[in-house]
């Protein structure tokens, strides 16, 4: 029987701080800490995986930060995913061959979707995710990219997981922009227009600020991944920084 | 001593420091000229596709050094993930052949959401007692991701079942001096290290 797994989701600035946003706005950053020592803790307390996001690297067109990667993976044994800056099968390789087990792609899947299916014919589907950052208002999904900078009003939702899943993706990352930070649980509202379409692993990230918030997924929908931010970092809702994992046997 | 082979396409770096932390020398290998008398017992890592991995194996020559490599029953080959599905003869991933040292074809799952990720137990069977298992229980939680599955037809070799959506889903193979992992021990913290500390121990 498979569980599903809870993964903390680390974001780097452009400067490989350790960050965390609300809602994606510049201004909202807030200083986290390091993260090789984030990622230490999370391993010793055998967190399930953890995704690591520069969420600089895109819209300022930077490289993946490789020797940050380095660092990481040395250290854990649990499985990582890496998102940020991927352009090409290249990074992408040198990326998995540092110890990475999946890229996580997201900007450069609306200006070249065809790396997603590169990479998957590289080193199979399993080792690519796509990571969709999408604003729910007025019933409505709308699409985003470069950090929330970039709207993508041309394209649907539904179209692209459907070419993303023709590409071979091997997992669907989707992140909530309108609950980033909120730690007000996730957005299910949107889920049912889009759930049956979906062939792979799909993990939700987004507006989780305690255990409920999991619960309430699973009881919807047969999720392979819920992810976090605030809610692995911060104590609690007032915001105090704590690294912590909670025991898995209280929610599942 | 534990020769790790680098071929390029899998993730040795978590190997090495793995071992490392435990205390236990392994050695990298990127050459058949590199191995040498002392290695008795090698790991074949792929985060890979089928093809990926057999173009490698194939175009550095350690196919054919790994099938001699196991006649000598005292040596002993650990494939991990995609390292597991090169021990078949072939798959539907890709067009090469693979090492053939167990009998088997692998196959897309027949799971409607693909890959099978995530952390899974293993249907322990009491029937099969084998020191690579030894104190794994039903309750420890592997890493797996893969997308194809190695159907073992393989008469001489034992399998250790997960269960996906009710789908069995080969995840350990025995075969004499042979083993193969689908899951990924290096990633699967203190039920994986009992699997790698197990083959250093054999």
């Amino acid at each position: 029987m498979i569980y599903p797994r809870l993964i903390p989701c680390l974001l780097l600035d452009k400067n490989g701080d350790m960050v965390k946003t609300i809602n994606f706005i510049r201004e909202s950053r807030r200083y986290i800490g390091d993260i090789e020592n984030a990622v230490k803790i999370f391993n010793e307390k055998q967190a399930d995986e953890i995704i690591v996001l520069d969420i600089d690297a895109s819209s300022e067109r930077l490289e993946p930060k490789f020797d940050i990667i380095k660092k990481i993976a040395l250290s854990c044994r649990m499985p990582i995913s890496y998102g940020g800056g991927i352009k090409n099968l290249d990074q992408a390789k040198k990326i998995i061959s540092l110890g990475v087990e999946k890229v996580v792609l997201s900007s450069v899947i609306f200006e070249n979707i065809n790396l997603v299916k590169e990479i998957s014919e590289f080193y199979g589907s399993q080792s690519v995710a796509v990571c969709i950052d999408i604003l729910f208002i007025n019933n409505e999904i709308k699409l985003f990219s470069h950090n929330g900078n970039k709207y993508h009003s041309d394209h649907n939702i539904l179209d692209l997981i459907k070419k993303i899943q023709e590409k071979g993706v091997g997992e669907l990352i989707i992140n909530s922009i309108d609950r980033d930070g909120t730690m007000s649980g996730y957005n299910l509202e949107y889920i049912d227009n889009i759930y049956k379409n979906i062939l792979v692993p799909l993990t939700l990230l987004g507006g989780a600020g305690e255990v409920d918030h999991f619960k309430d997924v699973i009881k919807k929908i047969a999720v392979s991944g819920l992810a976090a931010g605030s809610f692995f970092i911060y104590k609690s809702k007032k915001k105090g920084v704590l690294i912590n994992y909670p025991n898995k046997k209280t929610i599942f | 001593m534990i020769g790790l082979l680098d071929i390029g396409v899998g993730n040795i770096n978590s190997f090495y420091f793995f071992y490392l932390e435990n205390n236990i020398k392994i050695k990298i290998i990127k050459s058949t000229e590199e191995i040498t008398e002392d290695i008795d017992k090698i790991i074949l890592v792929g985060v890979s596709s089928f093809d990926t991995m057999m173009r490698a194996l194939n175009n550095l020559n350690f196919t054919n050094f790994l099938k001699r490599f196991v006649q000598n029953e005292q040596n002993k080959l650990l494939g991990i993930c995609c390292g597991m599905q090169v021990l078949g003869d072939s798959s539907n991933e890709g067009k090469l052949s693979g090492l053939g040292l167990v009998q088997g074809n692998n196959f897309l799952l027949k799971n409607k959401i693909k890959p099978h990720l995530g952390w899974n137990n293993l249907l322990i069977n009491n029937n099969i007692n084998n020191k690579i298992i030894s104190s794994v229980e039903k309750k420890d939680l592997f890493y797996f991701l893969h997308s194809y599955y190695f159907d073992i037809t393989d008469l001489c070799a034992n399998v250790i079942f997960a269960d996906y959506d009710n789908y069995k889903i080969p995840s350990i193979v025995i075969k004499k001096n042979i083993y193969g992992v689908q899951f990924h021990p290096e990633k699967s913290h203190d039920s994986g290290k009992k699997i790698l500390l197990n083959f250093y121990n054999l």
